[in-house]
């Protein structure tokens, strides 16, 4: 069990798949940025 | 700045040494120096780890990146998140399961005495270089900016980080980095809630990204695959992936910050903080730029950020040609604001084919404001050759002295040296592990049986000795500029070797100690040859495109392949013999 004060996991693959997702999530939402404010 | 700007200075950095100092009275013994005896918690390894490598340069430079040219430099941090991740699945257990004191202790075990010495003896020239530009570099540009002497400044920020690494070894250096972490989060923090709030009274949310966007500066994500290119999606997964796995999983400086952890969970989660706060943190910092960027579409910016260097030209023959350049400068940025006005009113009644008029008036310019901006620099240049004429380190300390209220300045001022510090001591009681555990120690006949006093003692010896080099290398960095160039790539030069030399070591078990050897020289003469083949020129040949964050990828990939070929022909050898 991994603790982070009121976040819990089960083993340590889920907060990795938790990292990765998370950097996947930032990587699609600051390509969207670019996409709906970007360029002239 | 007055009086309550340097009392707020003065408060916070001895406030947040004091807390550090007092949390230390207990450290004892060669372990509690070298390794913080092992207690930390998760929360105060990982502000650690960010606080190593967030120097102050970073904080001075990335909004002064997001102003010109806005969010792409994130790009860089995209490999990072996935670099933390292998090194908490695989790195960790291994030099917490040898009981290590530095990383490259672990490389003797593993090959032989000498591929220990090579590897450390490659981290103490790289990383002593740096030690003592991350010195310099925030001095030389204070030093500007308030007129203060730089030697001052150096022997200031530099004396005050000695005295509490050679005092309180690496757990004082943990503790004094989660307080500058906690100031340097609040300054950044603030300042950008007031830039923001007083952005919003001329502009929307929406308005604001909508001029930030049509600028460039929020295109954050390029997926072009040019290797010519610094930051693109790919050099910033790959290259960067590398880059943060030799610096986190190799680098003594790093390493040394989580082996401080009181186990291993608690070093993998200070790691995973790391992992999801850095890239936000680093988005945040370049947005504050880009918030900067937006205030001088309304506000005139200076013509050049460093104004002292401006002043300076005005004394020269150079003043009269610098007068017609701001003349044209304040019409370029007269005419800008008519255009803006007309951007927002078509965005306001929603015309798009007005805002595109207006959107194509507005880069004109900023085009035109740009090639002022190179004249003005050709001019500073030609005055005075040899001086840095780029200003990207000085926007974001233009907008603090002259926009923000007296408290919050001295507080900002505080956050520049709190990174400047908290990075110095990290590398110093690192550096000073190095020298002492893997040759002095080792190559030293007794040393085994040094009491625990006797090894304090030297270890305290050590840290201070590379704190005095570090201050030699900041005073003397004025006299070699080239030398800062170089240091700059240096880190890039070596790190693709000595992470290549760690893959071996933790994945390929039967390579051994003579094939990863000669790989090790094979693969960073390689490195070298592909950079210096980049910087000079010689007569029949081509000049091999490659930005260095790709570097790390081919020094460890070239270093891995030819250790494995090596290794193989010398088992054919050796089976027929």
């Amino acid at each position: 069990m991994v603790n982070f004060n009121r976040f819990r996991f089960n083993n340590w693959s889920e907060l990795y798949s938790l990292v990765l997702f998370v950097l996947f999530v930032e990587m699609v939402l600051l390509y969207l940025l670019g996409l709906i404010y970007g360029g002239l | 700045m007055n009086a309550f700007d340097y009392a707020v200075l003065a408060l916070t950095l001895v406030g947040v040494l004091l807390i550090g100092l007092y949390q230390i009275r207990t450290t004892q013994g060669a372990e509690g120096y070298w390794k913080s005896g092992q207690q930390l918690g998760w929360f105060t390894v990982g502000l650690s780890v960010l606080a190593t490598q967030a120097s102050a340069i970073t904080f001075l430079s990335a909004p002064g990146l997001g102003y010109e040219s806005g969010l792409r430099f994130v790009q860089f941090y995209l490999g990072l998140p996935v670099a933390l991740v292998l090194i908490s699945a695989f790195f960790l257990p291994l030099y917490y399961r040898s009981g290590v004191f530095t990383a490259y202790e672990y490389l003797e075990r593993r090959f032989d005495l000498r591929m220990r010495l090579l590897t450390s003896g490659l981290f103490l020239i790289q990383r002593g270089l740096a030690a003592g530009l991350t010195i310099y570099a925030p001095a030389i540009v204070l030093s500007t900016v308030f007129g203060w002497d730089l030697d001052w400044v150096i022997l200031g920020t530099g004396g005050f980080v000695i005295l509490y690494t050679v005092g309180g070894g690496a757990k004082a250096v943990s503790m004094t980095q989660k307080g500058q972490m906690a100031v340097i989060l609040l300054g950044m923090v603030l300042a950008s809630v007031f830039l923001y709030r007083a952005l919003s009274k001329e502009y929307s949310f929406h308005e604001m990204l909508s001029l930030a966007g049509r600028s460039g500066r929020l295109m954050a994500i390029d997926a072009r695959w040019d290797l010519n290119e610094r930051y693109t999606l790919w050099s910033g997964l790959l290259g960067g992936l590398f880059l943060s796995l030799s610096y986190f999983g190799t680098d003594q400086s790093q390493v040394q910050r989580y082996l401080g952890g009181a186990n291993l969970k608690q070093s993998r989660m200070g790691l995973m903080f790391n992992a999801l706060i850095k890239i936000p943190m680093q988005l945040g910092i370049l947005f504050i730029g880009v918030l900067v960027y937006l205030w001088f579409l309304s506000e005139r910016p200076p013509v050049h950020f460093n104004v002292q260097a401006l002043d300076r030209l005005k004394q020269t023959q150079m003043a009269e040609p610098l007068a017609l350049a701001e003349a044209e400068f304040d019409k370029n940025f007269n005419i800008a604001q008519m255009v803006r006005e007309d951007y927002l009113s078509a965005l306001r009644r929603d015309d798009p084919y007005a805002r595109k008029m207006a959107s194509e008036g507005l880069q004109l310019c900023a085009e035109r404001e740009g090639m002022i901006r190179e004249e003005v620099r050709a001019m500073i240049e030609a005055t005075n050759p040899g001086q840095k004429v780029k200003d990207t380190n000085y926007v974001f300390l233009y907008y603090v002295l002259n926009y923000l209220p007296h408290g919050l300045i001295g507080l900002l001022l505080a956050v520049i040296l709190s990174a400047a510090m908290s990075s110095t001591s990290g590398e110093l009681s690192a550096l000073a592990s190095c020298t002492t555990i893997d040759f002095r120690d080792r190559l030293r006949p007794g040393s085994d049986r040094q009491t625990e006093e006797q090894k304090v003692r030297n270890a305290r010896w050590a840290t201070a000795l590379w704190g005095v080099l570090a201050l030699v290398f900041a005073f003397s960095a004025e006299l070699f500029d080239n030398l800062i160039e170089m240091v700059n790539v240096l880190g890039s030069l070596f790190y693709g070797t000595i992470l290549g030399i760690f893959v071996l070591a933790f994945f390929v078990p039967q390579v051994g100690a003579r094939s990863a050897f000669y790989a090790a020289l094979f693969a960073e003469t390689a490195v070298l040859l592909v950079h210096f083949s980049q910087v000079y020129e010689w007569p029949g040949h081509e000049r091999i495109a490659m930005e260095y964050l790709w570097y790390n990828v081919l020094g460890c990939g070239l270093l891995v392949g030819v250790a494995w070929v090596l290794e193989g022909v010398s088992q054919v050898r050796r089976s027929q013999s």
